[in-house]
């Protein structure tokens, strides 16, 4: 039986840590891609009556009721089939992005449903248009009480950020993989990288939590 | 002519009927009061005058000028000189006080952030509220969320002010302060309609008063100090002045001892 | 749409097996560890503070690594114990480690919804220990349990798609096969996000039902 030996995965930590940087861009631009489309499918689930609400909802429903893994793969797969190139890099973000919106767009929405039906009242009677309300009051006001559920939701993105590894992208897994596979120490920079999501998690539910006592100060 | 003259108002909701020929007039600066048993129509028929109700029926004459009730655009034309303060407020809990005040002045009026802001602050001052302009709605007393709401009303500078309840978040103290600022408004010749159930206010404030009971007019009263004279109203509010919903006459809603001290 | 072959439709349909094997599994195990993790948390006394806390950080921090992270981990961990362990196996013992962790979080929650005047009044009426658990504190945290605990469910079904990575041939991965075999693409993902729904979707719908049910009570 071998014997755990760190030092191989220590050496390599500046490489490592690099990762870290690579995860949170891939969960950044998919969380804020993703809540840009969720914005477009929840107004039009609570603005349209008929087949594109339908459509909104049965998106949600789809996204959220299949492996993420799959949908990145069938980005993977099917972009080039239609002629479109792109990095795997790229692959991931679209494939996160997707899913993202489908669980964002569910949250946003039970968000909308706790809006005060006097809100829009008020700002019809104020005379905003229905743009206006939506972009000056009912999305801030969404943003502020679904707050936790949105950075909750981030953090799933982190973790689910090491899908792309899978794929061949550099990011925190990524690189811990490679490392496992030149120094043979697989385990022990699975442990080292398990310990690192760990903090990165902690030190975002700190920044959470802080951005969430500033949001409810904020004036 | 009479500055607001309005007629024939009816509202159905499935097969009720919940206004049936309701009309009533006001002039310029007068203050006019809703008063009738819950589900006589007074609310229904406030939110006709503002095009929030939509109507089967129903003429509205502003300073002249014709409304037709029923049509489609109709409720632009009723918005653009009116403001009403809801019961609920309906504050913005996301934004400061003074953000309540100026969102509408900056954003569809298209008036500058700083010529707004000078408005509102002087409104806040003159309502009281001076130290409340960066305060989030939440960390406000009932009384002071009412003023708010009349002070974001008051910013679009309407010819019509329409108010739901007005006094019923208030402790006495504070109606007294709200009757005097509705009076002030008028004097200076806005013309306000008001929901009420506080009987006190309403006899003490009233130039005119409608008093609903199922979804038609039982009785007008006209003129200060002596609408409340008219027999039928005199009888109801009579019958109602302990009317537990009139926060005023039962001394004041829970929420009113709230209220930091002066 | 070009007809998968019978060759090709019973290794998508052995792999369904292996995923719904590896739910199943995972999910069982994920309860009894929950149960356990739960009871550590809300037991009293010095003697088992060690435990307490240990059980408190295990769920606080397995919680916090990516599913694949943990997978490898128990993978490598294993092999150099030199336990010879199916890839099934392993993925099942990594799922089951992981439920654990959340539907403890889920579990104490649940029952720390139930009033303290409840178990109170339970006591005056001198019920024991077991009683007090079977008819006032479960029938009532179960309302705030079960909800949750399908959801997560549902996650953990789709989370066995990473079962693939260790080289275990679940749904996922056939689907990959069969795209590497040259059958097209498109089609096969749809024939497996198909299947995947499937399974997926009347749990999703199940646990809505039960929290509309709970909101009306």
């Amino acid at each position: 039986m071998n014997r755990l030996d760190f030092h191989p995965v220590l050496v390599r930590l500046p490489y490592l840590l690099g990762g870290v940087w690579i995860t949170i861009l891939i969960a950044a631009l998919a969380f804020g891609l993703g809540l840009s489309l969720a914005v477009l499918l929840v107004v039009v689930r609570f603005e349209n009556r008929g087949v594109w609400r339908r459509m909104s909802r049965g998106y949600s429903t789809a996204l959220t009721n299949t492996p993420q893994l799959s949908q990145i793969f069938a980005v993977f797969y099917c972009l080039p089939l239609m002629g479109v190139m792109v990095s795997p890099f790229l692959s991931v973000v679209i494939g996160m992005t997707l899913n993202a919106a489908a669980y964002l767009a569910d949250i946003l929405g039970a968000g909308m449903s706790r809006v005060p039906s006097v809100y829009h009242e008020v700002a019809l009677t104020l005379g905003l248009n229905r743009r206006q309300t939506y972009l000056r009051v009912i999305l801030p006001h969404v943003g502020r009480t679904m707050f936790p559920a949105l950075a909750n939701h981030f953090q799933i993105m982190i973790l689910g950020s090491a899908m792309a590894s899978i794929f061949g992208v550099e990011d925190l897994t990524g690189r811990a993989y490679d490392i496992g596979s030149t120094t043979f120490r697989i385990l022990e920079v699975m442990l080292v990288t398990g310990a690192l999501y760990a903090v990165l998690s902690f030190a975002l539910a700190g920044i959470f939590m802080l951005c969430r006592r500033g949001l409810e100060r904020m004036v | 002519m009479p500055y607001i003259d309005v007629r024939d108002v009816c509202v159905r909701h499935g097969k009720t009927e919940t206004l049936r020929d309701v009309g009533f007039t006001a002039e310029r600066g007068e203050i006019v009061s809703f008063i009738g048993p819950s589900g006589s129509g007074k609310t229904t028929l406030l939110r006709t005058l503002i095009g929030l109700q939509s109507v089967e029926c129903g003429r509205m004459t502003v300073d002249g000028r014709m409304v037709n009730m029923s049509e489609p655009g109709s409720a632009k034309v009723l918005r653009a000189q009116a403001a009403i303060v809801f019961q609920q407020f309906g504050l913005f809990g996301h934004m400061s006080v003074l953000r309540n005040l100026t969102l509408a002045p900056t954003v569809v009026a298209k008036r500058t952030h700083r010529e707004a802001e000078h408005e509102a602050h002087e409104l806040l001052e003159k309502l009281g509220l001076a130290d409340k302009a960066n305060v989030l709605p939440d960390d406000l007393s009932g009384g002071q969320k009412q003023r708010v709401a009349i002070a974001r009303a008051l910013m679009l500078r309407p010819a019509l002010l329409l108010l739901d309840e007005p006094t019923s978040a208030l402790d006495p103290r504070k109606v007294q302060e709200v009757s005097s600022l509705l009076r002030d408004l008028a004097r200076d010749g806005m013309t306000i309609i008001q929901v009420s159930h506080a009987m006190g206010v309403v006899a003490s404030l009233s130039d005119r008063i409608v008093l609903l009971e199922a979804g038609h007019v039982r009785a007008l009263g006209h003129g200060r100090g002596q609408a409340s004279q008219t027999p039928d109203i005199a009888a109801f509010m009579n019958t109602h002045s302990d009317d537990p919903e009139s926060g005023a006459s039962a001394g004041g809603s829970p929420q009113g001892f709230r209220e930091p001290q002066f | 749409m070009i007809a998968f072959s019978h060759y090709d439709t019973s290794l998508l349909l052995q792999a369904l097996l292996r995923t719904i094997i590896l739910s199943v599994g995972g999910g069982l195990m994920g309860v009894a560890g929950a149960v356990i993790l739960t009871a550590l948390r809300l037991s009293g006394g010095k003697v088992l503070l060690p435990l307490r806390l240990l059980a408190v950080a295990y769920v606080q921090i397995i919680r916090r690594i990516p599913f694949i992270v943990t997978l490898y981990i128990v993978f490598f961990c294993t092999g150099m114990a030199g336990v010879d362990v199916s890839a099934t196996v392993v993925a099942i013992g990594s799922i089951g480690l992981i439920a654990a962790a959340y539907l403890s979080e889920i579990l104490h929650g649940g029952i720390l919804t139930v009033p303290v005047e409840q178990v109170e009044a339970a006591l005056t009426l001198d019920l024991p220990l077991w009683a007090r658990w079977r008819y006032v504190i479960v029938p009532q945290a179960m309302s705030a349990v079960l909800p949750p605990a399908i959801g997560y469910l549902v996650l953990f079904i789709k989370d066995t798609a990473l079962a693939s990575q260790i080289g275990v041939v679940e749904l996922s991965q056939a689907g990959v096969i069969l795209s590497g075999r040259g059958l097209p693409s498109a089609q096969v993902f749809c024939a497996v996000l198909l299947l995947y729904f499937t399974i997926s979707y009347p749990l999703t719908c199940l646990s809505r039902l039960l929290e509309k049910r709970i909101a009306v009570h």
